[in-house]
């Protein structure tokens, strides 16, 4: 009964873990702008996610060696440290824009501006993760992160067209009169927000953290493959919610405040309280799970004692790191800068840095003195070598997109 | 030491199974990474590894500009450079994913710089409670 | 006994030769074809793509997009205060705060631009009013003037959908 608890709990956590700024941000836009058009990338983008979360999880639980070991061990100490530092990069401003969403959310709930927000969110947020019991933080921030499902009851609420939704998401192309490189800049960041590479960061160093063992690969594969598909349709219900309400307006969303107000227009004074207070708990989780990554991310590569399964001050260098990665967010937040921006620039980042990051989790996966007789099979390099193609064709277009497009102007 | 079999292993290959290998004590306790290896010339002329080495400064060595410039730089700004720590081969206990070391090994290998962090961080209230 | 305190040599030369370390022969052919698939795409791409314009407007057009996308939040924003019971007013209240400061950037933006843009100016004139009455009637809770509000808001963004090819 226990097990299935925790089983139950842990897919939760998931489910809460898969969503963040990025996805909240991309996909009220793609919904206001393409409808379900762009719903192929958030499938292709959960299908990656749990490819490489399941390796990364069966590397953790059979090896012990979180992803950043990896990364260290495989490419060596120099391109690492390359790595290192655009995943650290990428990963802070992540960290800043969760930040700058949770003042946005508190914003939109009192009406007092958000900078003003944003130093109370950052001290907060590292009272809590000096303090709080790791599996508490996830266990409690998952659970209450799932009261963004709200948007997928408002669209069955707002009674949409649903053969023409259909339709939408039957598309991979661009819709007529669309430009073709502004569809593909916004494919892109929809992909890269689902495949965020401080997700396997934290989703094996956590594995360590909980002490996973052989005896656990099945939960964990089943917590990966049934949390992150059940995140993703959150993610598109969002997608939905502004198709229905902002396309046929032919508006766009770009802040989150419009994002919230289909659910307004199907719940009133309710449906808000109830998305803002999703939006804060999945917010504040993402900004838990992308200030630890920074930590788990240099510890790793240095070897340094890391993580809350240590007495604090057994792991001084990790907690400095924590703590001053969400220094430098809040400063990058104080300074005025839109939140949505610091995304839409962190999503361009994290698509570069994809492929350094993932290649080290498919190559492990296939090794026999780390996995024994728990390596890929066939199906998971299938997947894995499909998804690594697409990871290097985004990690190339991304730039190039985003300077010729004007960032999805 | 007998070479013919160590830990389990005939060969062992220093590019892909020893360096950058993360070290762990007893109870699964960090030490660091194998940042490089110290090297002897026996009487014969073969060369034979006789120590681990550990630290940022013996990293340094072993990558090329402007990485070794930024790994300095880091080192200064922590209270460094420390010169390597040096894990004599005899007290490896097992090389796995990881490479295993005696707890007396372990502990004359600690980073100083974390000592440095040490000596700040326990100062905020909570930093020796239990790990969770 | 010579002690040699580095094995840079030694390190180095084996990345060298496998280029990403220990990495199988089968693993390495599937990598090389994945490459050779990759450069067909990347030949291919700019072909493509110089019938792809990327065609955002003129600068007018753009500013025109915004200010629409403002007046239809006003119109959502009626709406949610229109529903019993209404939206939270504090929300709304920062969406419509927001939408303001957007179309005040817009107007700087059109002030710059050269030429003659007063039609286009009026409507974004027009649309701040609308912000201001839409706010005034969420926080009185006045369902009378957010019904006029919405209709405002309605005719305002038909007028802004005629002025551009974008909308």
């Amino acid at each position: 009964m226990k097990k299935y608890l925790g089983l139950s709990l842990g897919i939760l956590a998931a489910v809460g873990g898969f969503l963040d700024m990025g996805d909240i941000v991309t996909n009220a836009a793609i919904g206001a702008r393409y409808g379900l058009g762009l719903a192929w990338v958030v499938l292709l983008g959960v299908i990656g996610i749990c490819a490489y979360a399941e390796m990364s999880g069966r590397i953790v639980a059979v090896a012990g060696r979180p992803v950043y070991d990896l990364v260290r061990e495989r490419l060596g100490p120099r391109a690492a440290l390359l790595n290192l530092i655009a995943s650290l990069l990428v990963t802070i401003l992540t960290l800043a824009a969760q930040i700058g969403g949770v003042a946005v959310v508190i914003e939109l709930a009192s009406g007092v501006p958000h900078v003003v927000w944003v130093a109370p969110v950052a001290i907060g947020l590292w009272i809590v993760m000096w303090r709080v019991k790791f599996e508490k933080i996830e266990q409690v921030l998952g659970l209450a992160g799932l009261a963004v499902a709200v948007f997928a009851v408002s669209i069955w609420w707002l009674d949409p067209d649903w053969s023409a939704l259909a339709g939408q998401a039957a598309g991979i192309t661009p819709p007529a009169g669309e430009p073709v490189p502004t569809y593909f800049y916004y494919a892109i960041t929809l992909f890269a927000a689902a495949m965020t590479p401080y997700e396997v960061f934290f989703l094996s160093s956590g594995g360590v953290e909980e002490r996973w063992s052989a005896k656990d690969l099945r939960m964990q594969r089943a917590t990966a493959l049934i949390g992150f598909p059940v995140g993703g349709l959150l993610a598109l219900s969002i997608a939905a919610a502004a198709a229905v309400v902002m396309l046929p307006l032919g508006m766009d969303a770009q802040s989150l405040g419009q994002v919230v107000l289909p659910v307004g227009l199907a719940f009133g004074m309710a449906g808000m309280i109830v998305v803002l207070f999703g939006f804060f708990a999945v917010l504040v989780g993402a900004a838990f799970e992308t200030a630890m990554s920074c930590g788990y991310m240099l510890s790793q590569y240095f070897g340094w004692p890391w993580g809350k399964r240590l007495p604090p001050k057994r792991a001084a260098r990790f907690h400095a790191v924590v703590a001053g990665s969400v220094l430098i967010a809040l400063l990058i937040v104080q300074t005025g800068v839109d939140p949505v921006m610091v995304t839409e620039v962190a999503l361009v980042g994290a698509a570069v840095a994809l492929p350094l990051t993932y290649l080290p989790v498919l190559i492990v996966a296939n090794d026999r003195q780390y996995l024994g007789d728990h390596v890929n099979g066939r199906f998971s390099n299938a997947v894995g070598l499909v998804m690594m193609v697409v990871v290097l064709v985004a990690a190339i277009a991304a730039i190039p997109l985003m300077i010729t497009t004007g960032m999805g102007a | 030491m007998n070479w013919i079999e160590w830990h389990g292993r005939d060969r062992i290959d220093l590019g892909t199974q020893l360096l950058d290998r993360q070290i762990t004590a007893p109870e699964a306790e960090p030490v660091g990474k194998v940042d490089d290896v110290e090297l002897t010339r026996r009487p014969d002329g073969a060369l034979e590894v006789t120590a681990l080495l550990v630290g940022t400064s013996a990293l340094c060595e072993r990558v090329p500009q402007p990485t070794r410039w930024l790994l300095r730089l880091g080192m200064r700004l922590t209270g460094g450079p420390d010169s390597p720590r040096r894990i004599d081969l005899d007290d490896v206990v097992d090389v796995k994913s990881d490479v295993e070391v005696t707890a007396e090994a372990g502990e004359a290998a600690a980073s100083p710089t974390e000592r440095r962090f040490r000596a700040f961080v326990e100062r905020i209230p909570g930093a020796g409670r239990a790990g969770s | 006994m010579v002690e040699f305190p580095s094995t840079g040599y030694a390190a180095s030369t084996a990345v060298g030769r496998t280029g990403v370390r220990g990495m199988g022969a089968q693993a390495r052919a599937m990598i090389r074809r994945f490459a050779a698939a990759l450069a067909a795409v990347l030949a291919l791409s700019p072909a493509a793509c110089s019938s792809w314009a990327a065609s955002t407007g003129t600068a007018e057009d753009r500013i025109t997009a915004t200010a629409h996308t403002q007046v239809q939040t006003a119109l959502l924003v009626a709406e949610a205060g229109l529903e019993d019971p209404p939206a939270p007013a504090v929300t709304l209240t920062v969406v419509l705060d927001e939408a303001r400061s957007e179309l005040v950037t817009a107007r700087e933006d059109l002030a710059r631009l050269p030429g003659d843009h007063g039609g286009l100016m009026t409507l974004l004139v027009e649309a701040t009013t609308l912000i201001g009455l839409t706010q005034s009637a969420v926080e009185d809770g006045d369902r009378f003037a957010l019904r006029s509000a919405k209709r405002s808001a309605e005719e305002l963004a038909t007028a802004l959908e005629g002025r551009s090819e974008l909308l």
